[in-house]
């Protein structure tokens, strides 16, 4: 495994994206009209259901976007890819890029709701600290999932049945402590479950990049 | 005759914790008192309704605040099953607080103690306090000998559940470690007959698993009062078998037989990753009605003492056994279907 | 015959629980009784997909 096809294969996925800009606008704009969307259904948020209203938009349109990580390229491109790098480093590849896609999202979605809704975060560093371990978590076990499903064309139904019970251990840490960061809850043991979020995230990271060498030829 | 060793073994552990389970009887215990809120320096009658008593020998009943604090009843009497005890409670009590909680002692040398912790409530209308009530020393605490199950206050028979409903959980997580271990097996080797006893093994533990959920809400239904609680083991339990049923989706909706063998092989191992933090890590961060969680008192201890383990521990071997036993005879189908399906098989 | 048989059993069976009312009342023992029938009706209903599994097996091969 080498650094260098990693960052290689992530500037070709970053390269794609800039010049499909259609897929990253409409990410964006999926973000701005569901925060939209509870503006005008949601008279008031309270800080409570803002905190759980951040997580499931978060999830959805993370879950829209990351959807086509590996059913994107075409297959032959694909084995081209794979005459030349590691499964590794194409993993490695797709979790980086995916998490930096994710942490995008989350920014884009803290400003509209706060531009729509109300602004309650009181602890910047806590949020944001949560929302990267969160993205890295997430995105691992949505790429994972979504290099089982391939190149199959159920892919889109099956992607969200897999992947949506695989990541709700990191979920509910997540809303536990981006509930701190909000003053709703005040929990002084913090620490703890940030550790053990990152552990999750650790172990998680961990078994994509042992498994995926077994499945990518397929 | 070889093979079928373990399965004897199932049906006579099987067969062991059903019997000895819920034939033999409960140490007494009390059901419920009246009153239960009494104040400082009066004289109090209390009515108490006990549970599996038989005729004493010669009974004391105490209320008890701490290990140093006891107070003697004045007269203790049994009649058809419910006692009548009479405490001459004094203006001075051990407690800086207005509320305090008691627990009503009944011991008898032939009943053992009967305990209903801290169902008694003390109002002090002094604000006096004693250091002690203690003047005669401990009060001697007979145990009821014999194989008995312990009573707890709001269990009672229902702690007879715990070799059916916990060991299915065990043997699940078992089952789940198995099958993890042939998928992994099976990305090593690639030979299908590993995904056959990975899918088997799988779907066996979903069948405890299941089962696991229909049992444990019929006990928190006689316990806790709902089929369905907020607890989080609870439904983190529920989310583990999602996860499971998101595996069999994935089997069901793939047509190419080692592509599903890899597939599924590949998910399981990360569903199991996923599934150790979800029953054993996250329960200790949020509350939970569980033994060991949020307070309550863990296994172990009191909850399980020596005769329930003489119990539970077989009915684990038990339930797992049977586990692999179904899942077996699955896998066995699993074998047949894919010698017809290559036509190796003559007819 | 058959008939009687289950009216006897019937007969126990309500016996038995008036006999141990103090239980079943009281110490909740109905509970573990339903969740002992539940684990039982469990393993019948696993067993009956094996067996329409086993049935489907059998009349493929009847079949070649």
């Amino acid at each position: 495994m080498k650094w260098k096809h990693v960052w290689t294969l992530l500037r070709k996925d970053f390269l794609i994206e800039w010049k499909e800009k259609y897929v990253l606008g409409a990410i964006v704009l999926f973000v701005i009209l569901s925060s939209y969307i509870i503006y005008k259904a949601f008279q008031q948020v309270t800080p409570m259901s803002w905190n759980v209203l951040f997580w499931i938009i978060f999830l959805f349109s993370g879950l829209n976007a990351l959807i086509r990580s590996f059913s994107s390229e075409l297959s032959r491109q694909y084995l081209y890819i794979y005459q030349l790098a590691h499964p590794g480093e194409i993993i490695l590849s797709k979790i980086i890029y995916n998490t930096a896609v994710l942490s995008l999202v989350s920014i884009i979605l803290i400003a509209a709701l706060s531009l729509f809704t109300i602004s309650p975060i009181n602890d910047y560093k806590l949020f944001l600290l949560a929302v990267l371990l969160g993205s890295i978590g997430i995105s691992t076990c949505f790429t994972f999932v979504a290099a089982v499903l391939g190149q199959q064309t159920s892919q889109s139904v099956l992607m969200s049945v897999l992947s949506l019970p695989l990541i709700i251990p990191i979920l509910l840490l997540l809303i536990k402590i981006t509930a701190n960061a909000l003053s709703i809850v005040d929990d002084s043991n913090i620490m703890s479950d940030l550790i053990l979020l990152g552990g999750i995230d650790l172990i998680l990271f961990g078994v994509a990049m042992i498994i995926y060498p077994f499945l990518w030829r397929l | 005759m070889k093979s079928l060793w373990w399965k004897c073994l199932c049906i006579a552990l099987l067969l062991y914790a059903l019997f000895v389970g819920m034939l033999t009887p409960l140490k007494p215990g009390i059901l419920n008192i009246s009153p239960f809120l009494v104040s400082s320096g009066e004289r109090v009658s209390m009515e108490v309704e006990a549970y599996n008593v038989e005729a004493g020998k010669e009974w004391q009943a105490y209320l008890k605040k701490d290990s140093l604090s006891y107070l003697k009843a004045s007269a203790v009497e049994l009649t058809n099953g419910k006692f009548k005890i009479d405490f001459e409670i004094p203006s001075h009590i051990p407690s800086e607080t207005s509320l305090q909680a008691l627990t009503l002692l009944i011991t008898d040398e032939r009943n053992g103690t009967l305990v209903y912790p801290e169902g008694i409530q003390l109002k002090s209308s002094t604000n006096e306090s004693t250091s002690s009530w203690l003047k005669e020393g401990h009060p001697r605490l007979y145990k009821k000998e014999g194989f008995l199950f312990p009573y707890r206050n709001i269990l009672r028979e229902t702690i007879r559940n715990m070799y059916y409903h916990v060991p299915l959980w065990f043997s699940m997580f078992i089952l789940f470690f198995a099958g993890m271990m042939c998928s992994i097996w099976y990305l090593k080797t690639k030979k299908i007959e590993y995904d056959h006893r990975a899918s088997s093994l799988i779907y066996s533990g979903m069948l405890m698993g299941v089962l696991g959920l229909i049992t444990g809400s019929l006990w928190a239904k006689a316990t806790w009062g709902a089929y369905w609680t907020n607890d989080m083991k609870l439904n983190m339990s529920a989310v583990s078998m999602l996860i499971y049923f998101a595996y069999a989706i994935l089997r069901s909706g793939t047509e190419d037989i080692e592509r599903k063998a890899t597939l599924s092989s590949a998910y399981n191992i990360f569903a199991f990753i996923t599934i150790v933090p979800l029953i054993f890590v996250l329960p200790r961060v949020a509350d939970s009605l569980h033994p060991g969680n949020g307070g309550n008192p863990a296994f172990g201890g009191e909850d399980l003492d020596n005769t329930m383990r003489a119990v539970f521990y077989p009915a684990i071997i038990g339930f797992t056994l049977m586990g692999v036993w179904l899942g077996q005879i699955l896998l066995r189908i699993k074998r047949i279907k894919e010698k017809i399906f290559f036509n190796k098989i003559d007819f | 015959m058959k008939h009687s048989f289950c009216l006897i059993l019937f007969v126990l069976g309500t016996s038995l629980l008036k006999a141990e009312n103090g239980a079943f009342s009281d110490g909740k023992l109905l509970s573990v009784v339903l969740v002992f029938a539940s684990i039982l009706i469990g393993f019948f209903i696993y067993l009956f997909s094996l067996d329409r599994k086993l049935t489907k097996i059998e009349n493929q091969i009847k079949d070649e």
